[in-house]
C-alpha cells in the first residue's frame, strides 16, 4: 500500500536541490505558496509554470515522475476546473451547450484554477522527491524552535513527527496483512450496505490499533532503554548546514513573486 | 543454592535484595535474591509467566518492584538514578523492528549516542568501529523497511554496543529469528564477554545460547528454581520439562544408547558425542579384529 | 488432485521502478493429504506462493491446479470457495483476532463462509478441541491467553472454516520449544487423521523432520529442490541456498553412516534419537 502512492516519497539523486539546505526547500515553499496564491490570470499562470519547469529540470527527475504525481489527483483537478467553467459568467460567450453556457472569463478561471493545484502539487513533489522526510521534519523544528519559549512542546512535536515518519510505513504494511489475514477468513464488504460495512470494518480496525499500541509500549521502553529522556538536551547527529547556494535560492523565489504580483 | 564462580574480589555487577513485583493480582517475582557478578554470563531460562522477562525489566528501570532494593555497581537503583545506570546498561529486546529508530542505520546507532550528548566526533567514530564489529558498513545508509530481521537486529545490537555499556542484556533477542543469526551472536557475545569482561544477561529458550553461558538461571513461578552450571541443570529432564525446553538431539541419543546399554555418559555437545561414539567404534573395531584373528 | 504450478510467474507491479519478479516460472506438484515444507531463505518468494494459493495474489502467467479447481490469471474469476477450502494462517497469526472473545472469533470464519449457526458451531468446538482448547479459554478474551494458547486459538480460528488444504507460514515462530513440537504433532494429526494437506512454511527443520514427506526450496523465484527430506540432506549447496543448517539428527547419521553401515531407509528415513541408538546398538553387536 504505502508504494502506490508517488506523492511523499523520496528519490535518490545529486542535484543542486538534493544538495540544498531542506530548511531553504521548505521557506521556499512557503514563499511559493504564496506567489502561487497570487496568480490570478493565463499571464500569470505561465510566469508559475516557467518557474516551477526550471526548478524540476534542476532536480534532474524525468518530468514523468511529476505527471505520476499528479495523476491521483487528476479527478479533483478536473471538478474544480469545470466547476469554475460553468459558474462564472464573465467574457464573451464561447458555448453554449443546453442549459450551459461556458464564457471565456469562466474558461480561463477554471484553467487557472486547475493550473494553481497543478502548481501546488508540484512543488509539493520537488520537496518530498528530493528531500528525504526526516530532514523535511527537522526543517520544521528548526522554524518551530522559537516558540518553544511561548510554550509549545516542540521537542514533543518533533518526536511525534520522526516516529510517525519512521513507524506509519510498517504500521500500514502490518494492516495489509491483517486485511489479507481476514480476506482468507472470508472477509469481504462486498454489496454490503454502509451500516453494515462500518460494522465489518472492526474486524481490521481492532487488530491494527491493538498492535499500534502495543507497538507504541515497546518503542517507549527500548527509547528509555537507550537513555532517550523527553526535554534533555542531546546532540544532533544530523546537521544542517546553510550555504550561499540556499541563500541564492531563496532569493530566487523573490523572481516570480515580484512578476505575478506586478501582473495581478 | 546460589552460585558465585567468581567470588574472589570481583565487585557484583548487579545485586537483587527481597524483590517482589507483582502484575495486577498476579505475583510475578517472589521476594528474589540474587547476586550477579562483573564479567558473569549469565543465561535466564523459565516459561512463559516465570518471571525471567520482568526480572531483566527490573534491572534497568523499565519496571519498578514493590519490595526490596536494586543495587548495580554498587549504586542503589532508584528513578532519579535511572539515567546514570540505563548508560552502563545495553538492552536488547527479541522485536527487530520495536527498537529501530532511525530512518537508517546510522541515524539508529546514532540515536542512542545522541542521548548520552556525546560531541559529534565521537559519535560518528562509534558509528564507524560498531558497524564495522557487526559487519554492517554496507547497510549503513539503509532504510529498516529494505532489512531482514537478522539485519535489523544486528543494527540494534551495535546501537546498544556503541554507548559502550558494562552490562548487556539480552530479552529473547533471537527469538524472532533463525538459527544462522544465532549462531553468529553466540560468537560475538563470547567474544565480548571473554575480551571486554562485559556483564552478559540471556533470557533464551534455545539450548545453544542458555549452554554457552557460564551460570544458568531457572525460574518458575516467579522464584529461582535452579541456579548453576549449564552444563549440569540441562541434563536434568525435569529441569528441562518445567522450563518448557526441549533436550538437544545429542542428549537424547545419550540417554536412548543407556537403555541400549551403551554408557558414554551425558552431554550437550555433538562433536563430543560422535568424538565419543568414534572411540567407542574404534575399540569395538580392534576387539573384533582381535578375536577374529 | 493435489496441487499443480505450471509455469506460474508473478511480479509485483510497484510504482515506477522495476517490476521484481517474485515468482520465476514455477513448475512444482504435492500430492494431497501430505505433509508439505517450503524452505527458502528471505526474498526466495515464499510468502509470494503462499498468497497464490488462495487467490490473494493473481499468477501473471501460467496455471494453478488445487484439488479440483483450477486458477488461472484474471479475468479469468477465481474458482468459488477458493479461499473457504484454502486456509492460511499468516506469520504471528494471533494478530488477526479480534473478538471478545475467542470463542467468537472461531465463529467468525465458518459464518463468513455462509454456513448455518448450527454448523458453525460445531465446526468451531472441533477445531477448538483438536488444538487443545478448553471451554475456559474459549470464554476469555484473546489478549489474556499465553503465546501457546493465543497461536492455537488463531489456527482453531482458520480450521473452523474446514478447510481441505492448511497453508501455515512459520506457525512455530517466537514459541517456546516444548510448544512447537505440540503444534506440529497437531498439524500432522490434521494430515494423518483427517485427511487435510498441509503446507508450512518454516526455517525450524527439527520441527517439522519428523512429520514431512516432501521439502520444496525456494531460490529467488524458483525451484531448487523438490523432493523428500533425506535427499535435501544430500544437497548442502541447497541448504546453503535456503539459508538452512543441517539438523543434527542428520549430522549424526551421516557422521557414523559408513563405519557402522547404517542404513537411511530402514530408520524410515528419519534417524529420530531412539531410531538411531538402535541402529547403533545393531551395528556394535555386529561388530562384536
Amino acid at each position: 500500500m504505502k508504494h502506490k502512492l508517488m506523492l511523499g516519497r523520496y528519490i535518490e539523486g545529486y542535484s543542486l536541490l538534493h544538495r540544498l539546505d531542506p530548511r531553504s526547500k521548505l521557506a521556499g515553499m512557503f514563499l511559493f505558496i504564496a506567489a502561487v496564491f497570487l496568480i490570478d490570470s493565463y499571464i500569470t499562470l505561465s510566469i508559475g509554470f516557467a518557474f516551477t519547469i526550471m526548478i524540476m529540470i534542476l532536480s534532474k527527475i524525468p518530468l514523468t515522475y511529476y505527471a505520476r504525481a499528479v495523476k491521483p489527483l487528476l479527478l479533483l483537478i478536473a471538478f474544480i476546473t469545470l466547476f469554475h467553467i460553468f459558474f462564472h459568467s464573465e467574457g464573451a460567450r464561447l458555448l453554449k451547450a443546453g442549459v450551459l453556457t461556458v464564457y471565456s472569463g469562466g474558461l480561463e478561471k477554471g484553467i487557472v484554477a486547475a493550473g494553481r493545484m497543478t502548481l501546488f502539487i508540484s512543488f509539493a513533489a520537488v520537496l518530498s522527491f528530493t528531500t528525504q522526510p526526516d530532514r523535511i521534519a527537522g526543517a520544521l523544528s528548526s522554524f518551530l524552535r522559537p516558540l518553544q519559549k511561548l510554550g509549545l512542546p516542540v521537542d514533543r512535536l518533533a518526536l511525534m513527527l520522526s516516529l510517525s515518519l519512521r513507524f506509519v510505513p510498517t504500521i500500514f504494511e502490518e494492516a495489509e496483512r491483517i486485511w489479507k489475514a481476514q480476506v482468507s477468513r472470508g472477509f469481504s464488504l462486498a454489496g454490503q450496505p454502509f451500516k453494515e460495512k462500518a460494522r465489518r470494518i472492526i474486524a481490521l480496525l481492532v487488530p491494527v490499533t491493538v498492535s499500534a499500541f502495543r507497538r507504541a509500549e515497546s518503542l517507549a521502553d527500548a527509547m528509555e532503554a537507550r537513555s532517550y529522556r523527553l526535554g534533555a538536551p542531546r546532540t544532533q547527529y544530523r546537521q544542517m548546514s546553510w550555504q550561499q547556494i540556499d541563500t541564492l535560492f531563496l532569493l530566487s523565489f523573490a523572481l516570480p513573486l515580484y512578476f505575478i504580483s506586478l501582473l495581478n | 543454592m546460589p552460585y558465585f564462580p567468581n567470588s574472589d574480589n570481583k565487585t557484583a555487577a548487579i545485586q537483587l535484595n527481597n524483590i517482589s513485583l507483582t502484575r495486577g493480582k498476579q505475583a510475578v517475582l517472589k521476594q528474589l535474591t540474587l547476586e550477579i557478578p562483573a564479567g558473569q554470563w549469565v543465561a535466564l531460562a523459565g516459561c512463559n509467566g516465570s518471571g525471567k522477562s520482568s526480572l531483566a525489566r527490573l534491572i534497568n528501570g523499565l519496571l519498578q518492584a514493590e519490595q526490596g532494593e536494586i543495587v548495580i555497581h554498587g549504586k542503589r537503583l532508584h528513578s532519579e538514578h535511572f539515567f546514570d545506570i540505563r548508560s552502563q546498561i545495553g538492552y536488547l529486546f527479541a522485536s527487530p523492528d520495536d527498537q529501530f529508530f532511525g530512518l537508517t542505520v546510522r541515524d539508529d546507532i546514532a540515536f542512542g549516542l545522541e542521548n548520552l550528548a556525546l560531541a559529534r566526533e565521537l559519535i560518528e567514530q562509534r558509528i564507524e568501529h560498531y558497524a564495522q564489529l557487526l559487519g554492517l558498513i554496507p547497510l549503513l545508509d539503509r532504510h529498516p523497511a529494505t532489512l531482514s530481521g537478522g539485519q535489523k537486529q544486528r543494527a540494534a545490537l551495535a546501537a546498544v554496543l556503541a554507548m559502550e555499556p558494562s552490562i548487556l542484556i539480552l530479552d529473547e533477542a533471537t527469538s524472532m529469528l533463525d538459527s544462522s543469526f544465532r549462531d553468529d551472536f553466540l560468537t560475538l557475545l563470547t567474544q565480548l564477554n571473554r575480551e571486554q569482561q562485559l556483564t552478559i544477561i540471556t533470557i533464551s529458550h534455545d539450548i545453544k545460547e542458555l549452554a554457552a553461558a557460564d551460570r544458568l538461571i531457572m525460574l518458575h513461578d516467579g522464584t529461582v528454581l535452579a541456579d548453576g552450571k549449564p552444563d549440569v541443570l540441562l541434563k536434568r529432564q525435569h529441569l528441562l520439562n518445567t522450563c518448557r525446553l526441549e533436550a538437544p538431539y545429542a542428549l537424547q541419543l545419550c540417554r536412548e544408547l543407556k537403555l541400549h546399554g551403551i554408557d558414554i555418559g551425558e552431554s550437550l555437545d555433538e562433536q563430543e558425542v560422535l568424538s565419543k561414539l568414534w572411540a567407542l567404534l574404534s575399540s569395538k573395531s580392534l576387539t573384533a579384529t582381535r578375536s577374529s584373528r | 488432485m493435489g496441487i499443480t504450478f505450471e509455469q506460474v510467474s508473478y511480479s509485483y507491479k510497484e510504482l515506477a521502478l522495476k517490476h521484481q519478479l517474485a515468482l520465476d516460472h514455477i513448475n512444482l506438484s504435492v500430492k494431497s493429504s501430505q505433509f508439505i515444507t517450503i524452505v527458502g531463505a528471505p526474498g526466495s518468494g515464499k510468502s509470494t506462493l503462499l498468497q497464490h494459493l488462495n487467490g490473494l495474489l493473481r499468477a501473471d502467467h501460467g496455471t494453478i491446479h488445487l484439488l479440483d479447481m483450477v486458477v488461472s490469471p484474471s479475468p479469468a474469476k477465481l474458482p468459488k470457495q477458493l479461499s473457504q477450502r484454502v486456509g492460511l494462517v499468516f506469520q504471528y497469526a494471533e494478530q488477526q483476532l479480534f473478538k471478545q472473545t475467542v470463542w467468537e472469533d472461531l465463529l467468525y470464519g465458518p459464518l463468513n463462509f455462509e454456513v448455518s449457526k448450527a454448523e458453525a458451531e460445531s465446526a468451531a468446538l472441533a477445531a477448538a478441541e483438536f488444538m487443545g482448547l478448553d471451554e475456559a479459554v474459549l470464554a476469555k478474551s484473546p489478549y489474556e491467553l499465553s503465546s501457546g494458547q493465543i497461536r492455537k486459538a488463531a489456527i482453531a480460528a482458520v480450521l473452523a472454516a474446514k478447510p481441505e488444504i492448511i497453508v501455515l507460514d512459520e506457525p512455530t515462530a517466537s514459541l517456546d520449544a516444548a510448544s512447537r513440537g505440540e503444534l506440529m504433532g497437531l498439524l500432522h494429526r490434521q494430515c494423518s487423521e483427517q485427511q487435510r494437506t498441509v503446507i508450512v512454511v518454516t526455517h525450524a527443520l527439527e520441527d517439522v523432520l519428523p512429520y514431512t514427506n516432501q521439502i520444496i526450496a525456494l531460490h529467488k523465484g524458483s525451484v531448487l529442490f523438490s523432493g523428500a527430506p533425506h535427499e535435501l540432506m544430500l544437497r548442502i549447496d541447497v541448504l546453503e541456498a535456503a539459508g538452512l543448517q543441517m539438523p543434527a539428527a542428520y549430522h549424526f547419521y551421516f557422521s557414523l553412516e559408513q563405519q557402522l553401515g547404517l542404513d537411511l531407509s530402514k530408520l524410515q528415513y528419519y534417524p529420530s534419537a531412539p531410531q538411531l541408538a538402535a541402529a547403533i546398538k545393531a551395528a556394535l553387536d555386529g561388530l562384536n
